[in-house]
């Protein structure tokens, strides 16, 4: 087996001899790791496997980009390890945006610097959608959360992460009160708990509620999407809160601090192909979760402004009880 | 659903189908056997490998692991005593026993008949209940987990046997460990000193294989000989059809294991080893002589064993229903899903029906096939408990610690699990039972986070737990199960003192001699009290009320430990008032062991353990293995040779070719 690779990595390299070829064959020279700090089967976890093989097709050499899980304290272990990492690219990440910056705006000490992060692309954005259970008569549309006569009840996996702090920012620029009902282990969990009455309503990335919209198990409110995907929905600009739009997770994958420009700039540009690979796209229609892609350049302008915006909302982050 | 569970039987029943079927039935066999590795390992390793299957072939693959894994644990738990996987912990109690008398063929047979019956009692709930699958999910909400955690805490108080208050402790303690990491609820991270592997908490896998099998090696290597101690020159594994004749003659036994099972199975994050437990516990409760519990009792056999292998049916109930894993095994296989394109939630059962009823029935047949295989080879596995434990010992250690490493590619794992078992021999030794401390390290956070829910649905209102139907019923089991022991011991107290009997005395520890030495662990346990005491106080209040609720009664429990062994007057009055007449499972033998030999297991573990951190697995194994058997076991260097050899080879062919997995390859190669 490895005899037969090596006789591949021969010819490969027998085969570019142009000097253009000789340059760029210097990265990868190994098999990347990228690290995901969450635990297997979320969006966090599958959409850069999705990715991962494909890859392997487009970077030179033919490496292969092997996905290692290491979850823990909502994703602070595996940023940390990522902060930690030689910056030869040989070792990157996928990150949860804004869940990543989220503990420093909100003056908590963490072990990563997220300014300091190389960015090499995002795959995907999901926006946000606020939803309410099927059988909860009190709460059928939006306006109906301002009128329970008390503060909404909204179950989240917990402080500082996204969804948590997306109620915060709710609150300050929609006027919803709420109040966080912690704990729960994910997206799939703190939706059920809503189901189940736990709590009155939930706010999670559209993607996560397809499934529970088409059982009849919850009922969307509002949409932070530019263009609704779920029929009759409304979405947060018709609503007259368009500076809302686009509030979401971004799957974002980085580097360690230091990675130099050309490496970045070749792992981004294998994403980019890897994305458009037909076997990522059957698997993106297959579970309806679409692809966004941005390259290396797109990227850091867009979270320049992004973190912009939460730097804005930072009051809004902090912790409630 | 006919037709889907037609379609099921067609996919299984080609080759391709029974041949995924048989090799994952294998694979479930061999990783339920050796201790460490487990279900959720054999799955996580092959997920990688699912992906040039066709989804049906992924999922019968998944589904034989689930079913034959479990009774591949009890195997080395009744004969070495030691789980092969976690949830077999309580079949040791009455399965080794009956090992050490040389009816290990009866044990065997009772735990294969008990497990295929439960497994399929389990499938059989599972199909009866899926229409309302949804409406039963919902039931249980925060109060719930909480009362159910409750519950099982307190059902450490039904099986520590003459131990009362060492189990308490230990619960306590574990309780504690659980604590340990981020807590999602309030945000704060605790306990950690500033370690960030602990961030996630205590590895379950890696503590409970330190606990149960790194720990029973030492005390394997302290005591020497061979398993088998009544000098029988062969083990004949005979009385294999009366085992499985037993399952059936106790069918109650049977049946209500399996009901256990799979309602603990449905809840998610409680898993078979608090469902076996609570099984065994409730058998024994039920039966006109506990007292022969724990000595060989087949009924203890096929309590656990029923539950174990019911539980699997029970956590698709959840998982079916929205996607919310039941058990661990589950929570990955959730993943495999995933990956071949079928996205777990409440339209998986809609859309994907044949899938699910391939799974089921996979699951299904594999239980049966399980025992089938596992039977047929059992006299061989059995000589086992023959061969010397000096080989024996170093190739459990080394296959442990690797497949704790293989969970999670993290070397941290395998630091855990070392130190498990340093504080699982202690336990063994000081008979504190190690039994609570695993089901505290498993319910804590459940138990946790379910209280502070509660609160927050209810505004702080504590009258939650008592206003929901379901949570009232379980808080109505619990008072009973608290209740009745101790009414019982009360009452066992006053009659004996009526009768004139003195109180009997505290159980000497028998590896110290002389009060001074008696009290070191007690001690040790009430400065680690008043320590986690002053170090919740660094946190604030919602991450602080529960650990420090659980470290001061820890401390009034620690405080009693310590008077009850100073022997004096009131010290026997305490040791009499919390050791009753229950049986005692998990027992020690009681002979001395020479602090000289218990330095010397230690220190090769952990001179295994440094040289895996320095030059990796595959260069510090098979050293290990030859060195422990040529110079402690004083055999042949062609017997060393071998078992090196043997240990290093299952392990290269089976991680590093077959899974295609990379083992640590140590500090100064990595």
């Amino acid at each position: 087996m490895s005899g037969i690779r090596t006789l591949g990595i021969v010819a490969v390299a027998t085969l570019s001899l142009s000097l253009a070829a000789q340059a760029r064959a210097a990265f990868p020279e190994k098999d990347i790791t990228i690290i995901i700090p969450f635990s297997p089967g979320g969006g966090m976890d599958t959409t850069p496997r999705a990715i991962a093989g494909p890859m392997s097709k487009y970077l030179p050499n033919n490496v292969k980009v092997i996905p290692k899980n290491i979850p823990g304290a909502g994703g602070r272990r595996g940023y940390a390890e990522l902060m930690r990492s030689a910056p030869d690219g040989y070792t990157i990440s996928i990150i949860n945006f804004p869940g990543a910056a989220i503990p420093s705006l909100t003056g908590e000490k963490v072990t990563y610097d997220i300014n300091k992060f190389v960015w090499v692309a995002r795959l995907s954005n999901s926006a946000y959608l606020i939803a309410s259970a099927g059988k909860n008569d009190a709460i059928s549309k939006f306006n109906d959360l301002k009128k329970l006569g008390r503060p909404v009840k909204m179950t989240h996996t917990g402080y500082g992460s996204t969804a948590y702090s997306a109620a915060g920012i709710v609150r300050d620029a929609m006027g919803i009160e709420s109040t966080p009902l912690t704990g729960y282990k994910s997206s799939q969990e703190y939706i059920v708990g809503m189901i189940r009455g736990d709590g009155d309503a939930t706010i999670a990335p559209v993607e996560s509620f397809y499934k529970f919209v088409a059982s009849g198990d919850v009922k969307a409110l509002v949409t932070f999407e530019a263009k609704s995907t779920l029929p009759g929905v409304p979405t947060v600009r018709s609503l007259g809160y368009e500076e809302l739009e686009g509030l979401g997770v971004d799957r974002i994958v980085a580097a360690p601090p230091g990675t130099p420009d050309s490496v970045r700039r070749i792992i981004s540009e294998a994403i980019m192909k890897a994305i458009q690979d037909p076997e990522a796209q059957a698997w993106a229609k297959k579970v309806r979760r679409p692809f966004d892609p941005m390259d290396t350049d797109e990227v850091t302008a867009y979270l320049n402004k992004s973190i912009a915006f939460y730097t804005k909302y930072k009051s809004s982050l902090l912790k409630r009880d | 659903m006919l037709e889907s569970t037609l379609q099921a039987f067609e996919l299984l029943f080609t080759v391709r189908g029974l041949l995924f079927l048989g090799l994952g039935t294998v694979i479930g066999l061999v990783f339920g056997v050796i201790p460490g590795l487990g279900g959720t390992t054999a799955i996580a390793l092959l997920i990688p490998l699912t992906f040039g299957m066709q989804p049906y072939e992924a999922i019968t693959l998944m589904g034989g692991i689930m079913g034959s894994v479990s009774f591949g644990g009890s195997i080395t738990a009744i004969l070495i005593n030691t789980p092969g996987i976690a949830p077999a912990a309580a079949t040791c109690f009455d399965g080794y026993p009956l090992a050490q008398q040389g009816k290990a063929g009866l044990a065997i047979g009772a735990a294969g008949a008990a497990s295929s019956l439960g497994g399929l009692l389990g499938v059989v709930v599972l199909i009866a209940v899926i229409p309302l699958a949804k409406q039963i999910v919902l039931l249980f909400g925060p109060p719930e987990f909480f009362m159910l955690a409750i519950m099982g805490l307190s059902a450490i108080a039904l099986s520590t046997g003459g131990r009362f208050l060492r189990g308490l402790i230990a619960g306590l303690a574990g309780l504690l460990l659980s604590f340990v990491g981020y807590d999602s609820v309030s945000g704060g991270i605790r306990f950690t000193g500033g370690i960030e592997y602990l961030w996630d908490g205590i590895a379950l896998v890696p503590a409970l294989t330190g606990l149960f099998a790194i720990s029973e090696m030492i005390n394997l290597s302290v005591k020497g000989g061979t398993v088998v101690t009544s000098g029988q020159a062969n083990v004949a594994i005979t009385r294999v059809m009366d085992g499985v004749r037993a399952v059936f003659t106790h069918y109650r036994v049977t049946l209500r294991g399996s009901l256990i099972g799979t309602f603990i199975g449905a809840v998610p994050g409680v898993g078979g080893t608090v469902a076996a437990f609570l099984s065994y516990a409730s058998t024994l409760h039920a039966d006109k002589d506990p007292a022969s519990f724990g000595k060989g009792n087949i009924k203890g056999v096929i309590a656990p064993e029923a539950a174990n292998n019911a539980k699997d049916g029970g956590a698709l109930i959840p998982t079916l229903a929205f996607g919310i894993p039941g058990s661990a095994e589950m929570a990955i296989f959730l993943g495999v899903l995933v990956l071949h394109g079928m996205e777990p939630g409440p339209m998986l059962l809609i859309e994907h029906q044949g899938m699910v009823f391939t799974l089921i029935l996979a699951l299904s047949a594999s239980c049966v096939l399980a025992t089938v295989m596992g039977l047929a080879v059992t006299r061989q596995l059995a000589l086992i408990t023959l061969v010397d434990v000096h080989v024996l010992v170093p190739a459990v250690v080394a296959l442990s610690l690797v497949g704790v490493y293989a969970l999670n590619n993290n070397i941290g794992d395998v630091l855990i699990a070392f130190a498990f078992g340093g504080l699982g021999y202690l336990m063994i030794r000081f008979q504190y039972p190690r039994i609570t401390m695993v089901i505290a390290l498993v319910l804590g956070e459940l138990a946790e986070r379910g209280f502070h829910q509660s609160m927050m649905m209810s505004d702080g209102a504590i009258s939650v737990f008592f206003t929901r139907g379901i949570s009232a019923v379980l808080f109505a089991i619990t008072a009973l199960i608290l209740v009745a022991p101790a009414a019982r011991l009360l009452n066992e107290y006053l009659r004996s003192r009526a009768r004139g009997v003195k109180p009997r005395a505290a159980a000497a520890t028998p590896a110290l001699q002389g009060r001074g030495a008696r009290l070191v662990v007690p001690a040790l346990v009430l400065a680690l009290a008043l320590a986690m005491i002053a170090w919740t106080y660094g946190h604030e209040p919602r991450t602080r009320l529960v650990p420090a609720l659980t470290a001061w009664t820890l401390l009034i429990f620690a405080l009693l430990d310590l008077a009850a062994a100073t022997g004096t007057r009131p010290g026997r009055f305490i040791a009499a008032l919390f050791t009753g007449s229950l049986a005692g499972p998990e027992g020690d033998d009681g002979k001395p062991q020479p602090s000289r030999r218990v330095l010397a297991a230690c220190a090769w573990v952990t001179g295994y353990l440094i040289a895996v951190l320095l030059v990796g697995f595959h260069l510090a194994t098979p050293v290990y293995v030859a060195l422990f058997v040529i110079t402690r076991g004083r055999m042949s260097l062609r017997k060393g040779l071998l078992a090196a050899a043997a240990t290093e080879g299952f392990i290269a062919v089976t991680f590093e070719w077959l899974m295609q997995f990379q083992l640590y390859r140590g500090l100064l190669f990595g």
